[in-house]
């Protein structure tokens, strides 16, 4: 063996030197770098030493894969094992040694490194031997020494050469060239006896690497568990030594335990160390001043802060030195809280020209004297109460005693204070910063910082809701919504909060309605009084319970309710009580409950006696009796209304039904007209109400039914006058023709515009008094005029008192006048005009009427195009104002709060997230 | 503001899932609220015609229901010569806010197809319809014929 020894300069190996080598090494090498290999992976099971040579490859190759490794290591032979064991130990050791330092080797404590011959290059090579194999992969590395195809080129060449660390086992008889080292292995397993078997070497190696790595995993313990006992610590690494996984076994554990022994934290070394010097720069110098400080410091010291303070006095600046044991930062920040606080004048920024001396007599001693106290935070007692006195004049500044620098403390302790006074001012400007944006926020009437953030809470919660697909759609807008944003009803159905809104101010505000149901199709449940109060703005919130409540009442049908005139104020009143007081605060009238006239001038006067009898009281009522007949009133809940589409079966929202034409109460569709007829026709079977009918034919008809009926009581009283005063003024004087259109004359026109003016009716004839500009309503498409029952079945009207309507929602029926039947005193007009007709003056007032329609019709056309432009503006300033909007939040964002607007954007009220 | 967001919504969507009876559908960007196309029906005697019909959305919409009205004259009880028609879903009292248009139409092709006498708007062809069905369905053809509009090719 020994001729095979390699011409290389170091020693000859021997096992002792194995051995001590072996025990040489240093922790280096079990670094805890890995904290137990995964041996369990699949694989062949490997012997401890096996899994030790793993472990150690892997620190060293941290690069190559477990798998790898293990096959390189597992091996059928012993001694091939043992010869890579060994070898690895050597191949790792130099290694090491080799990256740390750029020299060569020869270390004299390990002789057993490869010589200056050997090139680290060779000695990865022979690594990089062991380790390929056929189907072993050897993945790029950082490690730019390993080439595998440098491996393979250089072949033969360098066989001999290499794996000097073991010279021993090296035998250039081989077969394959991978192995070409290792064989000689096998030599000298058979060889040498004495030689320590495979087994106990490693069992004699391990022990102190085992302790090594437990040690290496102790400390990471105790670094994950700061508090842990170390003692505690070891036993659990090596109770969980066997397992898998050691550490997250200890981990684990420790978790699930967390009343495992506990000591004082043990900072390692190099933390101390650093914690110690966090420990300096985090000293507060102004509040710890126990440090002794050097005589030079003190001088240093004092000259500074009288150089400072050139007006106070020597003697008091050395008291506060003394108070706070000569330190520079309580002193200064005493001088500064207490001195320069109260008297300014006691900092001198640049030297002062002599000031007349008699002058300098004159300030006044307020600003030059101050009290101050000297107080130690830590103790009580200790203290002192002084008054410190400005100089008259600066002091002449001194220069330091001290040649060079100021003393490393005291430097220190003046960086200090330089860094807080800095950052307090900083602190300051930003609160000032801060608070003068939040006013100028506010001047501007924009949102403060508060509601800004909730804002952009909200925004961001929306776009995570985004982000993740989470946004909910509303049933009713389509839109797309946070949770937070939505209220739903008791079905379940999700709307948002607008939509919510919008809904409720059509129905309470717009329908006078205050069934709030479920806005999906077929859904019927209402909105829990919760969802409704979060979503309604408080005026829409409390019209509707207004509303609920009014519904309410009406539906209990109470008898005894009473409404005050002139509010809505009802009340039950009891029936003997003839009174009704009005308990509204901004009412409070009273009343009598059946006439609803008021009680002062009621009282003690049966109710038919008072007297009502004035002209224009007379007037008037007719006047609101026609208005009244315009309006209807529900008989069973007394609310009033006026009928804006549909046909004429009306339903109050107290759930009465009757019939706009008539005003009788009904139960359904019975009361009217059922038989088919053609569309304008009067029905030629029955006489019942029409379903539809023109709402202001209706209407003309019965103010007319009024007029004539009040007429006529009038002339039965004898007042004519009064009758002519009825109704809206007369139109300007005409001539006292009757106009008739022809029959058959003109297009349909269903129910023309009262007061247009341009059908001048006017009652010929000498005795019967000129009937007032009321325009007839021209009967419609009637080719012929004459029913023989229209004329004797006059639409029923009530009496001229006809109760107050309520308002219905009808049904939206397309507005079909279908049955005119001609009121009766026109033929009446029809037969009187005849005779004085004069064709010529029809011809010119057909035309003049034609004329004002024309007019009209161009009027109505102009107009229409103009609200059309003003929509079209209207919705042009919203999408710029949206786009503004917009872009305004998009800066808010964008900005930090800190920075102030540069100009706030002018809209004000709440602000709506479109 | 909703009206027009949710209205180009249900456009996008009615014109994406093209509905086979409803079709041409036109609408001027400027104007969301006024909408007009072709109604299609399947059954006698409208299948050889097309009729176009005008929906206005008002502007609350959707909180207050849409108006559709018939610009091709049709011989139907339940549309008037006006082009009116009655249609129980978007009635004030059964209106509601989460209808979507699509549900509309769909009522009032319904209703095109199938005739409700009993609630007429004209009373002399509900007397028919119900009285001498051959009749009227003769009659409602030739009236088709005579002035519905084309269907579109691929029906």
């Amino acid at each position: 063996m020994a001729e095979e020894m390699w011409p290389c300069a170091g020693p000859s190996v021997c096992r002792p030197n194995f051995a001590n080598s072996m025990d040489n090494r240093g922790p280096s090498v079990s670094s805890p770098a890995r904290a137990g290999p995964s041996l369990s992976e699949a694989g062949p099971s490997l012997t401890e030493d096996e899994q030790w040579v793993v472990m150690q490859l892997s620190q060293v190759f941290p690069h190559l894969s477990h798998r790898v490794l293990r096959a390189a290591v597992t091996a059928d032979d012993q001694a091939e094992l043992l010869a890579k064991h060994i070898l690895l130990n050597r191949c790792i050791d130099s290694l090491l040694e080799k990256q740390g330092s750029p020299i060569s080797i020869s270390d004299g404590e390990d002789e057993d490194v490869p010589t200056g011959d050997s090139t680290l290059e060779d000695l990865a090579e022979d690594i990089v031997d062991l380790t390929t194999n056929p189907g072993v992969e050897v993945g790029n590395q950082e490690n730019p020494i390993i080439d595998a195809d440098a491996q393979v080129n250089r072949g033969g060449a360098r066989k001999k050469k290499v794996l000097h660390p073991a010279p021993v086992l090296i035998n250039s008889s081989s077969s394959s060239d991978e192995y070409d080292d290792l064989d000689d292995l096998d030599d000298i397993d058979e060889e040498d006896e004495p030689v320590v078997p495979p087994a106990p070497v490693p069992v004699v190696q391990q022990p102190p690497t085992l302790e090594e790595q437990q040690a290496g995993t102790v400390a990471q313990v105790v670094e994950m568990f700061p508090d842990v006992e170390a003692g505690y610590a070891r036993d659990l690494v090596n109770r969980f030594w066997n397992v898998a996984h050691p550490l997250n076994g200890c981990c684990e554990y420790l978790l699930e335990h967390p009343d495992y022994p506990k000591a004082p934290v043990q900072q390692p070394a190099a933390a101390a160390a650093a914690s110690k010097a966090q420990e300096k720069t985090n000293k507060d110098f102004f509040k710890d001043y126990s440090t002794p400080v050097s005589q030079v410091y003190r001088m240093q010291v004092a000259t500074t802060l009288h150089n400072e303070y050139r007006r106070i006095s020597v003697k008091d600046i050395r008291t506060i030195l003394c108070f706070y044991k000569f330190h520079y930062a309580p002193a200064k920040k005493f001088i500064q809280e207490n001195i320069l606080a109260k008297l300014p004048d006691a900092v001198v920024a640049s030297p002062q020209p002599r000031v007349n001396r008699r002058k300098s007599n004159e300030v006044p001693s307020s600003q030059c004297e101050v009290q101050v106290k000297l107080e130690d935070g830590n103790d009580a007692l200790h203290k002192r109460s002084f008054s410190v006195r400005l100089l008259k004049l600066p002091r002449v500044k001194t220069t330091m005693a001290v040649h060079g620098e100021l003393c490393k403390e005291l430097k220190e302790e003046m960086d200090f204070v330089t860094e807080r006074t800095r950052q307090q001012k900083e602190e300051a400007d930003h609160l000032l910063a801060l608070r003068l944006n939040e006013e100028q926020y506010e001047a501007a009437g924009q949102m403060s910082y508060a509601e800004a953030d909730h804002l952009l809470a909200l925004r961001l919660n929306e776009e995570q809701y985004e982000a993740a697909g989470q946004m909910i759609e509303c049933g009713c807008c389509f839109g797309e919504v946070t949770f937070e944003d939505m209220v739903q009803c008791y079905e379940g159905h999700l709307f948002c909060a607008d939509c919510l809104k919008n809904y409720t101010k059509e129905k309470v505000f717009g329908a006078g309605q205050a069934s709030l149901s479920c806005m999906t199709d077929g859904c019927d449940s209402t909105f829990p009084m919760g969802q409704l109060e979060k979503a309604l703005p408080e005026n829409m919130l409390k019209k509707y319970q207004e509303r609920l409540e009014e519904e309410n009442i009406n539906l209990a049908g109470l008898d005894d309710l009473v409404r005050c005139p002139s509010c809505d104020y009802a009340a039950i009143l009891a029936a003997e009580d003839k009174v009704f007081r009005c308990q509204n605060p901004e009412c409070m009238k009273q009343t009598c409950r059946h006439c609803k006239e008021d009680w002062a001038e009621h009282f003690g006067i049966p109710c038919q006696d008072l007297e009502k009898a004035d002209d224009t009281k007379f007037r008037t009522s007719i006047e609101e009796k026609m208005t009244e007949a315009k309006i209807r009133t529900c008989h069973q809940c007394k609310a009033s209304f006026t009928k804006h589409d549909g046909c004429n079966k009306m339903t109050c929202r107290c759930g009465a039904k009757m019939c706009y034409v008539c005003r009788k109460p009904i139960k359904d569709y019975n009361h009217f007209c059922r038989h088919a007829r053609n569309p304008g026709e009067p029905c030629t079977v029955c006489t019942a109400c029409s379903l539809w009918t023109s709402t202001e034919e209706d209407d003309e008809r019965a103010t007319e039914e009024i007029q004539k009926a009040a007429r006529e009581q009038k002339k039965a009283e004898g007042k004519d006058r009064v009758a002519d005063k009825l109704g809206p003024p007369p139109e300007p004087k005409r001539p006292r023709i009757e106009v008739v259109p022809p029959p058959g004359a003109g297009p349909v026109r269903a129910g023309p515009p009262q007061g247009v003016g341009f059908n001048p009716r006017v009652v010929v004839g000498q005795n019967q008094p000129p009937m007032p500009g009321v325009p007839m309503p021209p009967p419609p498409h009637l080719p012929g005029n004459h029913h023989p029952f229209v004329h004797q079945q006059p639409p029923h009207m009530g009496p001229a008192h006809l109760p107050p309507p309520p308002h219905f929602g009808a049904l939206p029926q397309p507005h079909m006048p279908v049955n005119h039947p001609v009121p009766p005193h026109q033929p009446h007009v029809h037969n009187n005009a005849a005779a004085h007709a004069h064709a010529q003056q029809m011809y010119r007032i057909q035309q003049r009427r034609e004329e004002m329609e024309e007019r009209i019709r161009r009027d109505r056309e102009q107009n229409r195009q103009l609200i059309r432009q003003q929509i079209g503006n209207i919705q042009h300033d919203l999408e710029n104002f949206q786009h503004r909007m917009h872009e305004f939040h998009q800066n808010v964002n964008r900005q930090q709060v800190m920075a102030p607007m540069a100009g706030p954007p002018q809209h004000h009220g709440p602000v709506e997230f479109l | 503001m909703a009206a027009t967001r949710r209205l180009a919504k249900e456009l996008e969507q009615m014109r994406g899932n093209g509905l086979k009876s409803f079709r041409d559908i036109q609408v001027d960007e400027s104007n969301m609220l006024f909408w007009q196309g072709l109604i299609v029906p399947d059954s006698p005697p409208y299948n050889k015609g097309a009729f176009k019909i005008e929906i206005v959305f008002p502007a609350e919409y959707p909180f207050k229901p849409p108006k559709i009205t018939f610009k091709t004259k049709i011989y139907h009880p339940n549309i008037d010569e006006k082009g009116q028609v009655c249609l129980p879903i978007i009635g004030p009292e059964n209106w509601k806010p989460a209808t979507r248009t699509d549900q509309v139409i769909n009522a009032l092709v319904a209703l095109v197809n199938d005739p409700e006498p009993e609630h007429p708007l004209r009373g002399d062809l509900a007397e028919e319809y119900t009285k001498d069905r051959k009749k009227f369905l003769k009659s409602a053809e030739e009236y088709t014929k005579k002035h519905a509009e084309k269907r579109p090719a691929d029906l």
